[in-house]
């Protein structure tokens, strides 16, 4: 699966870099939608055929409530520390990290609000995150634990990645993941304008 | 994202009605794998065409896979930590 994953993308992007006509990607926008609502439907059917579902959220330990909140902190960190190794200031760090894998909508308040070529990176880190996430995912899952296997995709794990989550855990973990995907990425056009607005003044 | 909850919702509620359960069962994953096909797919090359993205990489590409990797081994070890904490402090 994930041999058929990696190919799909590399070849989508090799196509896109050297085929397509400029003009031409309106079609794409639709496509992805559309794909991603088949995805979605999926992974709720999966769901709603299991029947023990109810007695599974009522069980859910306490602590997966914070887990949207512990990904988001370590997310910060582990950018700041990882950017320091590279020679990006903490701030750049912080900012490409608060997209949680959600590029679109971090990159674009960044370059609007704040700097071009910090919104440049940003774009590249959370496109990175969300491929990363997509081939960690699997492994974590095996060698980390379920809980974890939320923690790669960020903001994605309510979409892109939530598949990815319902295929290597279970039933509760994808409930996590739904739950945690959608505080993240709620949480994104709050974080990002703060970090801006402290780089700023400081 | 109406659209994707409503997606979901709508599966959700398919699997529960006996008679598309037992006839759209199997084939559901399947449709479904192709479609995640289908989305990375449209993903590179709405990637791939995206000339802001071309032209940064080879300039910031290094430093972006350092960031993401960075957050996405921070944000596991700490969900990681979490769990281990939680277990050790039954």
């Amino acid at each position: 699966m994930t041999g058929k994953i990696l190919s799909s993308l590399v070849l989508g992007a090799l196509t896109g870099l050297l085929l397509l006509p400029e003009g031409t990607s309106n079609f794409l926008g639709p496509l992805s939608d559309i794909s991603l609502a088949v995805l979605l439907f999926a992974v709720g059917f999966e769901l709603g055929q299991d029947a023990d579902l109810g007695r599974k959220i009522k069980n859910l330990p306490r602590i997966s409530l914070a887990v949207p909140f512990v990904v988001a902190l370590g997310s910060l960190l582990g950018a700041i520390f990882a950017g320091l190794a590279v020679n990006v200031p903490m701030g750049d760090g912080a900012l490409a990290g608060a997209g949680f894998g959600w590029y679109s909508l971090s990159a674009v308040i960044i370059t609007q609000d704040y700097e071009v070529t910090t919104g440049a990176l940003a774009l590249l880190t959370n496109v990175f995150r969300e491929v990363f996430a997509i081939l960690l995912i699997p492994i974590v899952a095996k060698k980390v634990g379920y809980l974890p296997a939320v923690a790669p995709g960020g903001a994605t794990a309510m979409d892109v990645t939530l598949p990815i989550i319902a295929q290597s855990t279970d039933a509760q973990t994808t409930l996590v993941a739904f739950y945690s995907g959608t505080v993240l990425s709620a949480l994104v056009p709050i974080i990002v304008p703060v970090l801006i607005a402290l780089l700023q003044r400081y | 994202m109406f659209l994707f909850l409503g997606a979901l919702i709508l599966g959700f509620a398919a699997a529960r009605q006996n008679r598309f359960a037992s006839t759209l069962g199997s084939r559901v994953s399947q449709i479904g794998q192709f479609a995640l096909v289908l989305l990375l797919f449209s993903m590179g090359l709405s990637l791939g065409s995206n000339p802001e993205l071309t032209s940064a990489l080879p300039i910031l590409g290094l430093k972006a896979i350092v960031l993401s990797l960075g957050a996405i081994f921070g944000s596991v070890f700490f969900v990681w930590l979490v769990t281990v904490v939680r277990r050790t402090s039954r």
